[in-house]
């Protein structure tokens, strides 16, 4: 790889970066700097470019910047990416701003920033605190300034004990190591899938697909109807198609019979996916293997992968999201939401449709099921409906359930009148079912045994929620929403949100139930929220997502559009692993 | 604090009596405090002054209690060192909620305001050391339950970890490099041997004293004033004295010679150091012996052991410093910073003074020294004699350095008269520009270290943070701190804001201030005598027969 060799000018290039602020937006660095640049001069602050640069020169992440007032800048990284599909290396680093080839000058901080850091400073503890991966900054004197050369120092953490060091004889180290080798159930798979890869790589020569799910025993969600096209369109003819459902979440890794699946994944030349599948976190896929997510939540606000980095439940530095070829999304503004989720640059998420909103826009689909809704549910006939649908509380499967405390039936009885019916369907992760009192039976009714949520947004006026991505769906139907959230900040704190939830929710945010039965009676649902967030959320609204799927990956008709951006992108980082900061003059 | 045999205690959050919010969360070096407001406790019949803050793990076992202190009605500002929650250990690696008890019985666990939880990361600490490759943690998280926003605190001690993704190669890796590793673990022999010895010279452990350093041929002040006071004592009755001063630290592990230093520390029951024994963050010592450290030669606010943590440290949450049994501390007050510093219990901690400075105390061994230390200098002992020395900084390539050339020495020796000489101690090269020559005959060039001695005969002490400032405060010599770059110094290196303060003698933010401060005859003796009250109480000349009667209980 041909090196770019630099210019440098730190001395007498009169461009000084002043650092003023940092803040932390999730995984993303904020720096205020201060750009001060010779007037008439060849340099130019909106010209600069800035590198985080290894001791060893190497640059390793590149600012994205914005103008703020003034001679102010703002410049961002996201350290869990930074743009190779991984956290920013372990390091110590300089920051250099750079225009073309010439190196103006390194960062500096000031003594009233210097002692903010340790409030600055960031850690992202991860897999229950065992490991964190931390930021932290320090200055460094210089006899020659006021303005001290800043540094930022990026370290992957592991727990260490806290003992003096046992005096264990070398031997006893190796055969501990060879024990715990052995029993490393990855360890043994991973032995496993690479001598099948090796076995297998004819399989991936012929195109082998492999649908692949962990959290259930079939295809549901997207991987279904995706299949479904895919049989129509006789791709099986072409591509010889395998399917992997198997849910072993909760399940302990020692407990699995992971060969099958290590199996499938060394025959497959495309792998799709709808959820996270742990194993990819261990497993690291084969370089002629394309993994190809479709993710099964369209666009709420809760937290995932490492938009709750640091959190719990948060994913780890290196993780299955981290080996996506592509994410795909609905829509062009979701890409950043999903890219900063999965920890992948944003050119590879590729706004293709859900596969799932394929039978739910048919309009045939609809047209046959209404009937047969207001059938199997007889008590919406002639009424206005409401779908009370929050999401679960608790962990995950296992701990999921909702505080029924904090609803009032009675008063939502009541609020019914003549006009309103409930339908009350939870998340399928709730453990403690609500118990409906006989009397409210006329106006009350439980529809948590019906399979899809989807097909009752058909019949439903109105949807009562709280954090659900159940939002994403029932918005194309363009009918109210109440949002309500009555545990908004504790909720934050545990599960997070990517995005400021109540400038984003597409209806009426109630902080109360009281709120909840004033707003039904009062019709005050906000309800023009709901069609901005449909502009927002969807390129397409067709029924040919699994159609654009099938083409773009499969058969490569992928719009220049999106290889474009994805060739510059390539062409950017191999810049940056070109740039050669070595040659600093007073480096020794 | 960990039991060997906990008791069960029955907790459920269901059964609080009343709610303890923490509002807030500080932090003071490795301190951290906690702002805990009891609430709906007005009415409920608890006495809050026997309440304890128990830090329990999500094993359910007590790792340590807080420090508690009223500050209101209700209120209470709970505190911990991490670095030391006592017995010479950090905070264990664990998740902890804080519950509120009285006796045995639980009354409440602590939950947050919503203010508190949207910044729980600004108050969360990362204390790197080891050049910024391990890291201490301290971070606050909320505890996931439907009812209130409880309050955790998540503890790890961290080393580096590899970013890429686990894989086959790392195992083999790791594998591959024990046998080599092995043939160089000479750690593990090192610690086989010692222990061997350990067990055959178990019996001359009780009677034998070892003065060591590791640093130089000759033992420090403080070691040898200690040592004469031994001898004085004629402790040589009762314990053999071994002396063991060689230059090893700079020598790597695998050239020393292991055997006679493990010889000698095998047969020492008390063994006296003064500075930082680096063999042994990973030797550990036999159980019957102590570990004395001596108070020396230090810049009292520069942060050092565990206070370095804010900054960089040099030391994990087990070290050299864990293993003295008792160090000796200029002061009470100063022994509250030292116990912060090096990680022990206030109980290890003996205000005896400092025995290095004992000759500072008597009259005739300070005239020796100044005698001597004259005999340096290449103009007349009848000259009003300013020492200056000021303590290098790191220049751009991180090498020492001082900026000489923007002393102004004319004005210098213009403020301190035509009788008035300079003896410029540093280790540094002086650039012949930055020296007058019409001032040839007045000034001389020492090495820093002779700073020290020449304090005895000296009538000005000019310095900025270095470590003879107790020797011209116990002498009295007037102190002017050149702090130029005080904070820029300080954030980078690490010295506490308290200097200002504190410090025994006048500040002078410029080299003009130092001019007029000489003329003017304004040095703040106040200031160095309050210093001398609260840090150096016990400076009479006998701190080293102190520490032998201490430490040996009954030696006559």
């Amino acid at each position: 790889m041909e090196k770019i060799s630099l210019s440098w000018h730190l001395a007498d290039s009169g461009v000084s970066i002043l650092l003023e602020d940092i803040s932390w937006e999730r995984i993303f660095m904020r720096m205020v700097v201060r750009v001060l640049v010779p007037e008439g001069g060849a340099w130019r602050a909106e010209a600069l470019d800035y590198y985080a640069v290894y001791r060893s020169g190497k640059a390793r992440a590149q600012f994205a910047k914005k103008k703020l007032e003034d001679d102010r800048w703002e410049l961002a990284l996201n350290v869990s990416n930074n743009g190779e599909n991984q956290c920013v290396p372990n390091g110590i680093y300089t920051i250099y701003a750079c225009q073309g080839t010439d190196v103006l000058a390194e960062c500096r901080t000031s003594v009233a920033c210097a002692k903010q850091f340790a409030s600055w400073n960031k850690a992202f503890p991860y897999m229950g605190g065992s490991y964190a991966y931390t930021i932290s900054f320090f200055a460094k004197y210089d006899e020659a300034s006021d303005w001290l050369p800043f540094r930022m120092n990026v370290r992957n953490l592991q727990t260490k004990g806290q003992r003096f060091p046992e005096n264990v004889h070398p031997a006893v180290r190796i055969k501990r190591l060879l024990v715990k080798k052995y029993k490393d159930v990855g360890t043994k798979v991973r032995t496993f899938y690479e001598e099948a890869c090796v076995r297998n790589a004819h399989h991936r020569e012929k195109g082998t697909i492999l649908l692949l799910t962990s959290q259930n025993d079939t295809l549901v969600n997207n991987l279904a109807p995706f299949y479904q096209r895919l049989l129509e369109r006789k791709m099986d003819e072409r591509f010889p198609i395998l399917i992997y459902a198997k849910n072993t979440a909760g399940i302990p890794k020692a407990k699995v019979d992971w060969k099958p699946l290590a199996e499938a994944l060394s025959k497959a030349r495309y792998v799709f996916l709808d959820d996270h599948v742990p194993a990819l976190d261990w497993i690291k896929l084969h370089k002629d293997t394309e993994l190809i997510q479709l993710w099964h939540a369209g666009g709420g606000f809760k937290s995932t992968g490492y938009n709750r980095w640091g959190g719990v439940g948060g994913p780890r530095a290196q993780s299955c999201h981290r080996q996506y070829t592509y994410g795909i999304v609905n829509a062009r503004q979701l890409a950043p939401i999903f890219a900063e989720a999965w920890g992948i640059d944003e050119a590879y998420v590729i706004p293709a449709g859900m596969p799932r909103m394929d039978s739910y826009l048919e309009p045939s689909y609809k047209e046959a099921l209404v009937p047969k809704l207001y059938e199997q549910f007889p008590l919406c006939q002639g009424k206005k409906v409401i779908l009370f649908a929050p999401t679960f509380r608790g962990t995950n499967n296992s701990t999921g359930h909702y505080p029924y405390e904090y609803i009032d039936l009675k008063a939502l009885y009541e609020a019914c009148g003549d006009e309103w019916v409930v339908l009350f369907k939870n998340h399928p992760w709730v453990r403690n079912p609500l118990e409906l009192p006989e009397a409210y039976a006329d106006k009350f009714l439980d529809v948590q045994s019906y399979p899809r949520i989807d097909d009752l947004f058909y019949i439903t006026d109105l949807m009562i929620t709280d954090y659900s991505s159940a939002i994403y769906e029932y918005s194309l139907q363009e009918k109210p929403m109440l949002f309500y959230a009555f545990d908004l900040e504790k909720y934050s704190f545990t599960r997070a949100f990517h995005r400021d939830y109540e400038s984003t929710i597409p209806g009426k945010l109630c902080r109360s139930w009281e709120q909840v039965i004033a707003a039904i009676q009062d019709k005050d649902f906000e309800e023009e929220k709901v069609h901005q967030y449909v502009k927002d959320h969807f390129d397409f609204m067709d029924s040919h997502a699994s159609d654009r799927i099938i083409d773009w990956f499969l058969l490569g008709e992928l719009p220049e559009e999106f290889t474009e951006r994805i060739r510059r992108r390539k062409e950017e980082m191999e810049r940056l692993r070109r740039m050669d900061f070595t040659t600093r003059p007073i480096d020794k | 604090m960990r039991q060997s045999k906990p008791k069960h205690i029955e907790w459920s959050a269901e059964n609080a009596k009343f709610r303890a919010v923490v509002c807030d969360i500080t932090w003071q070096d490795t301190i951290v405090t906690l702002l805990v407001k009891l609430e709906g406790i007005r009415d409920l019949p608890y006495d809050e002054s026997i309440f304890t803050y128990l830090a329990v793990n999500r094993n359910g076992r007590l790792v340590f209690c807080f420090d508690k202190k009223r500050v209101g009605e209700h209120s209470y500002a709970l505190s911990v060192n991490v670095s030391n929650i006592g017995e010479q250990q950090a905070v264990l690696n664990g998740t902890y909620c804080v519950l509120v008890a009285a006796g045995e019985e639980i009354l409440s666990e602590c939950d947050m305001t919503i203010e508190l939880g949207r910044r729980l990361s600004d108050v969360s600490r990362i204390f790197p050391y080891n050049h910024y490759k391990n890291a201490f943690l301290t971070t606050f998280q909320v505890k996931d339950s439907d009812e209130l926003i409880y309050f955790e605190m998540l503890v790890r001690n961290y080393k580096e970890a590899p970013l890429e993704f686990e894989s086959n190669t790392d195992w083999n890796a790791k594998i591959r490099g024990v046998p080599d590793h092995a043939r160089n673990d000479l750690r593990y022999n090192v610690r086989k041997d010692f222990k061997k010895l350990c067990k055959k010279h178990r019996a001359e452990r009780a009677h034998t004293v070892l003065f060591l350093t590791t640093r130089g041929t000759e033992l420090p002040a403080g070691l040898l004033a200690v040592r004469e006071a031994m001898r004085r004592l004629d402790a040589q009755e009762h314990y053999t004295i071994l002396t063991h001063a060689k230059a090893i630290e700079k020598i790597p592990n695998k050239e020393k010679n292991w055997s006679e230093i493990l010889e000698i520390l095998s047969r020492a029951g008390t063994i006296f150091v003064e500075d930082v024994i680096g063999n042994f963050q990973w030797l550990p010592l036999p159980e019957d012996a102590r570990l004395i450290r001596l108070s020396g030669e230090r810049f009292f606010w520069e942060w050092g052991g565990y206070r370095a943590w804010t900054l960089c440290g040099d030391y994990g949450p087990q070290s050299a410093l864990r293993q003295y049994a008792h160090a000796i501390t200029a002061s009470e007050a100063a022994a509250e910073i030292d116990a912060l510093e090096l990680g022990l219990d206030a109980e290890r901690m003996l205000p005896l003074g400092r025995a290095d400075l004992d000759a500072y105390g008597q009259a005739d061994a300070r005239r020796e020294i100044a005698e001597r230390a004259r005999e340096n200098l290449s103009f007349s002992s009848e000259k009003r004699l300013l020492v200056f020395a000021p303590k290098a900084r790191p220049d751009a390539f991180g090498e020492p350095c001082y900026p000489f050339e923007q002393i102004d020495f004319a004005a210098l020796f213009a403020a301190l008269g035509a009788s008035g000489a300079v003896a410029l101690c540093t280790d540094l090269p002086v650039p012949e520009a930055a020296l007058p020559e019409r001032y040839a005959d007045r000034i001389c060039v020492l090495p820093e270290a002779a700073a020290r001695d020449l304090l005895c005969c000296a009538d000005l002490f000019l310095t900025d943070y270095t470590a003879y400032v107790d020797e011209a405060a116990v002498l009295a010599v007037p102190t002017l701190f050149y702090a130029y770059d005080f904070e820029k110094y300080a954030v980078t290196q690490g010295l506490d804001f308290s200097f200002l303060a504190e410090a025994p003698g006048k500040i002078c933010a410029s080299f003009s201030e130092v001019v007029q401060a000489i003329e003017a005859g304004d040095f703040a003796k106040e200031r160095q005598e309050a210093y001398v009250e609260k840090y150096l109480p016990l400076q009479d000349g006998k701190v080293s027969e102190r520490i032998v009667r201490t430490v040996f209980d009954g030696l006559e």
